[in-house]
């Protein structure tokens, strides 16, 4: 018979004492199994308890409770069955109909006697050792199948252990219904949480990305953003490049640079994101072994490149990206491709303006455009100069401006030229405050169909200042060729001797690059890159000699002497660095620069022939300074005795010992580290052992008090063995601390007799040692006699405690005991 | 409320990984107050945020204090740079009006904090900032 359906008791049937006991019991099952449901929260232990109940109830030796959930029966809870045995159940529409429809219990005797459905599912009735499967369901709805094997001593399931599975089989349905209502709850109001947390987590991205309108900023944030938001181990940020189309690295985090870029299917996987404008999510599968990369999630940056995370990392593991994560890089791509629009954009507008500023600034003549009616739109700096002061012009008439300072002639001109948009020259005219005699050349500006839209008027100044400015301005900032002007003694244009401090500067990994790039792509990146650290040089004021190919010369002390040259040079250095960085993450190419800096007396002076004269210097600081620069590698900056002396208390230096240069006798040679007290540079050896220095000189104690409660030594004991892997103990060795200081802790507890009831515990990293002292106030004891105590009690027999001392000697290299009426001291010491 | 049963207290470097040492001694403690195993490891990562918003914030030469005071019901833990002796409870009981962190204000970090733990928040006193978190034994 496979089903038995539960009979029914007659009116005037009498109960057995088994059935009244059967009763009894099944009332008492049911009662638990209710206040289960109510009393527990957790979905699984609810299920194990019940299973529990049920089985103990009809004495079945083994049991399942199998779940419905996504077309498959699977296990949630079992007893005497290993769940991993399990595999889900397949539910087809025939066997969900039979289960749900099961007037009671099935019965599972024989497989030949089996109803149709239930012959597919044959192995798993077998793994589950199932002799009956109550169906749980509510309201026509399956919910799950409790299984019971065999019971115990073989005996067979009759008609009261079925009516009282029936009957139990209701609640836990109900149970089941309820809780896994609850579970859905949950599971939407966490999703609703989670959603609240990720668009907070964009408002804030948002925030940030248009905070900035700096490329590299951006790119940065961006990244670091990814990678910190998603708990990402690292990440990477592909860039189009503008003018090629192809695809280069601009920043990375937590991945070695060459890494990446070494890695091709990397770039392969960010061209395929950005063709299908969708994000993609790769697991072990997708990525080579030798990457050393398990997971990772790409997602477009607008239409401008792809960012990158790797391996998402919690406390014990790393996981895979999950689909919300991997949404939420694609919402942050979307917003990273506008925000970096923009910066592009504000950085393409920045630099139109600055090339048009440069190129007028640069014109040793004064530069004039007005708008139609003839007022001023633009002046460049030479026509400050020549007008002799600060004078406001934008905005104003033009031909006014003229006439006020006595320049008749061409406020004439002006006006006729705006009159016809014919062309004009006026030569000679002075102007009246700074002497000035000029030239002035005016042309009509006109738009694409012909008509006048305004006047562009240059001032040639013939003086000889403007002379020396055109000369210099080549060179130097405005501010020092102001300075040199401004002089009483005119710069020896023939040569003089001065004091100076040379800084060489030369580019690495240039030659690889134009083969990769070839000669123009070169010229225009070279362009762009010497335009941002040109600036750098001007705005410390340096003259910047000359170019050296890839690399420049750059002066301090000539033709103008400040007294704090030599560490204007060092932060030149610093700062040109810095600005190579950037440049690197914006444009994704690895150029470095390497910096040698020398001072001493040179010749400073025009050089050349009558057709064309360089001012220049040359000298001894000038040679030692380009073989610093040929033997420093990239980033480093090696400076001279002379400059080390001077700057050893702003800046920290790292010795290079005396070295031997072509030409020059031995000299000792130091690194630039960065400014002092800051931190250095990565990447170095040197840098490394610098900082291991500075990190020696910290104080690395770790203070611990614990109150004197029973359990709590494992809170020291636990603090210790961080103590120990912070300063690489060995694992064994760690162990051995951890025991001591327990031992020591349980002492104090229970013998101290401390009023403060607490113990304090200062652990001391040393180099070579770890020392750590345990203190407390109690009443002390004398070392000696509790020895002798712990000695007879062990021959004795007596104890199994007491020799907590004998232990701390035998487990750490050293113990010392102090100890008085005030308290004791213990320390204990753990060598490397 | 319940008055304050137990007290540890732990003083770090503020070095590179040193967080991890004041993450062990948070484990153990919220372990002695008989947190469940995923509050326990609440308590730690919230910790160790909180470490690195202080390492961050505070200065390389000044030391991490961090206090735990075990209640009834609860375990409530301060972190701040203030120095040795001080009693945190009182200090953000007095500043807890004054000068807590605005909305607007808060970071990643201080936002994990609040998931993670039943409350924190960041009090921005002159001296520096002092960190409150509380996790309640039973969720």
């Amino acid at each position: 018979m496979p089903m038995t359906r539960p009979q029914t008791p007659r009116a005037d049937s009498t109960a057995s004492e088994d059935q009244a006991e059967r009763l009894l019991f099944s009332l008492s099952s049911l009662s638990e199994i209710g206040g289960l449901f109510t009393s527990e929260t957790d979905f699984e232990k609810v299920a194990e308890a019940a299973l529990r109940g049920v089985m103990g109830a009809v004495a079945a030796s083994c049991g399942a409770l199998l779940i419905f959930d996504g077309g498959c029966l699977r296990p949630l809870a079992s007893r005497g069955i290993r769940r991993h045995l399990l595999p889900p159940v397949e539910v087809d529409e025939t066997l969900r109909s039979l289960l749900t429809e099961a007037p009671a219990p099935l019965l599972l005797g024989r497989p030949g006697t089996w109803p149709g459905p239930l012959k597919p599912c044959a192995g798993a009735i077998r793994r589950l050792r199932a002799c009956v499967w109550v169906p749980l369901s509510v309201r026509g709805g399956l919910l799950g199948v409790l299984s019971l094997g065999e019971k115990f001593l073989r005996a067979p399931y009759d008609t009261g252990d079925l009516q009282l599975l029936w009957t139990v089989g209701h609640p836990l349905s109900v149970g089941l219904y309820n809780h896994r209502l609850v579970a859905e709850v949950r599971g939407a109001n966490f999703q609703l949480n989670r959603r609240v947390v990720e668009l907070e987590t964009l408002y804030d991205v948002g925030l940030t990305l248009s905070a900035s309108l700096q490329v590299e900023e951006v790119i940065e944030e961006v990244l670091s953003q990814a990678v910190g938001i998603l708990d990402a181990r690292g990440g990477f940020l592909f860039l189009k490049d503008e003018k090629t189309g192809r695809f280069l690295l601009a920043h990375q985090v937590g991945l070695r640079r060459e890494r990446v870029l070494t890695q091709p299917w990397m770039r392969r996987r960010v061209e395929r994101v950005l063709r299908s404008g969708r994000p993609l999510r790769l697991g072990p599968g997708d990525v080579p072994a030798e990457a050393g990369i398990v997971h990772a999630a790409i997602a477009p940056v607008g239409e401008l490149g792809a960012v990158g995370v790797v391996d998402k990392e919690t406390r014990k593991e790393v996981q895979a990206f999950s689909e919300a994560d991997v949404h939420l890089l694609e919402l942050m791509g979307q917003q990273a491709g506008a925000a970096l629009a923009n910066a592009r954009l504000y950085r393409d507008i920045l630099g139109v303006k600055n090339y048009t500023q440069n190129i007028l600034s640069s014109v040793g003549n004064g530069v004039i455009s007005t708008d139609l009616r003839g007022r001023i739109a633009q002046v460049n700096p030479s026509v400050g100069r020549i007008f002799g002061g600060d004078e406001k012009l934008l905005g104003r008439s033009c031909a006014r401006v003229f006439r006020r300072c006595g320049c008749r002639g061409v406020a004439e001109a002006a006006e006729a030229s705006l009159r016809d948009g014919k062309g004009r020259q006026v030569d000679g005219e002075r102007v009246k405050g700074s002497g000035v005699t000029l030239n002035a050349r005016i042309t009509a500006l006109r738009n694409e169909g012909g008509e006048v839209q305004g006047l562009v008027i240059a001032l040639e100044d013939l003086t000889e200042a403007m002379r020396l400015r055109a000369m210099f301005s080549q060179y130097a900032s405005d501010q020092v060729v102001d300075l040199l002007l401004n002089r009483r003694t005119p710069p020896a244009l023939g040569g003089e001797r001065r004091d100076v401090t040379v800084l060489f500067v030369d580019m690495r990994g240039s030659t690889a690059l134009l083969r990769r790039i070839g000669p123009e792509e070169m010229v225009a990146l070279l362009n762009d890159c010497f335009a941002r650290l040109n600036e750098v040089i001007f705005q410390h004021n340096g003259t910047l000699n000359k170019y050296t190919g890839d690399g420049f010369l750059v002066v301090y002390g000539a033709p103008v002497a400040f007294p704090d040259d030599r560490e204007r040079a060092v932060r030149t250095a610093l700062a040109m660095r810095d600005e190579m960085a950037r440049f690197n993450r914006a444009r994704g190419e690895p150029l470095g620069l390497a910096f040698g800096i020398a001072r001493g007396k040179v010749v400073a002076g025009n050089v050349g022939s009558l057709r064309r004269m360089e001012y220049t210097v040359i000298g001894p600081a000038v040679v030692l300074a380009s073989r610093f620069c040929d033997a420093a590698r990239a980033g480093q900056i090696w400076v001279e005795r002379d400059v080390y002396e001077e700057l050893k208390g702003r800046f920290d230096f790292a010795h290079l010992g005396r070295q031997r240069f072509k030409g020059i006798e031995p000299v000792d040679v130091y690194e630039v580290l960065g400014p002092r007290g800051t931190r250095r540079r990565a990447g170095s050896k040197k840098d490394g052992r610098a900082m291991e220095e500075k990190y020696k000189k910290m104080e690395k104690k770790v203070d611990l008090t614990i109150p004197m409660v029973p359990e709590m030594e494992l809170a020291a004991s636990k603090t210790a063995e961080a103590v120990g892997e912070f300063m690489g103990l060995e694992e064994e060795k760690i162990s051995e601390v951890k025991m001591a200081l327990i031992e020591a802790c349980i002492n104090a507890f229970e013998h101290s007799q401390s009023k403060d009831r607490r113990v304090a515990i200062t652990f001391d990293i040393g180099e070579e040692e770890l020392t750590v002292r345990i203190t407390d106030k109690g009443q002390g004891f004398d070392p000696k006699r509790a020895r002798e105590e712990s000695v007879k009690r062990r021959e004795r027999r007596e104890s199994r405690r007491g020799w907590g001392l004998t232990i701390m000697e035998g487990l750490m290299d050293e113990v010392k005991v102090q100890s008085d009426e005030n308290g004791t001291v213990i320390t204990m010491v753990k060598r490397r | 409320m319940g008055a304050e049963r137990h007290r540890v207290e732990l003083s770090i470097p503020m070095l590179p990984e040193m967080e991890l040492a004041a993450s062990r001694t948070a484990e153990a403690v919220a372990e002695f107050i008989k947190l469940d195993a995923d509050r326990v490891d609440e308590t730690v990562m919230a910790l160790i945020e909180a470490c690195l918003y202080t390492f961050q914030k505070g200065k390389p030469d000044e030391r991490a204090h961090v206090c735990f005071c075990i209640y009834e019901d609860r375990l409530e833990v301060y972190l701040h740079t203030l120095g040795e002796g001080l009693e945190p409870e009182k200090v953000a009981e007095q500043a807890e009006e004054a000068r807590p962190l605005p909305p607007d204000r808060k970071g990643w970090g201080l936002r994990i904090m609040e998931a993670l733990m039943d409350r924190a928040e960041v009090i921005q006193l002159p001296e520096g900032p002092l960190i409150r978190m509380v996790k309640y034994r039973d969720g």
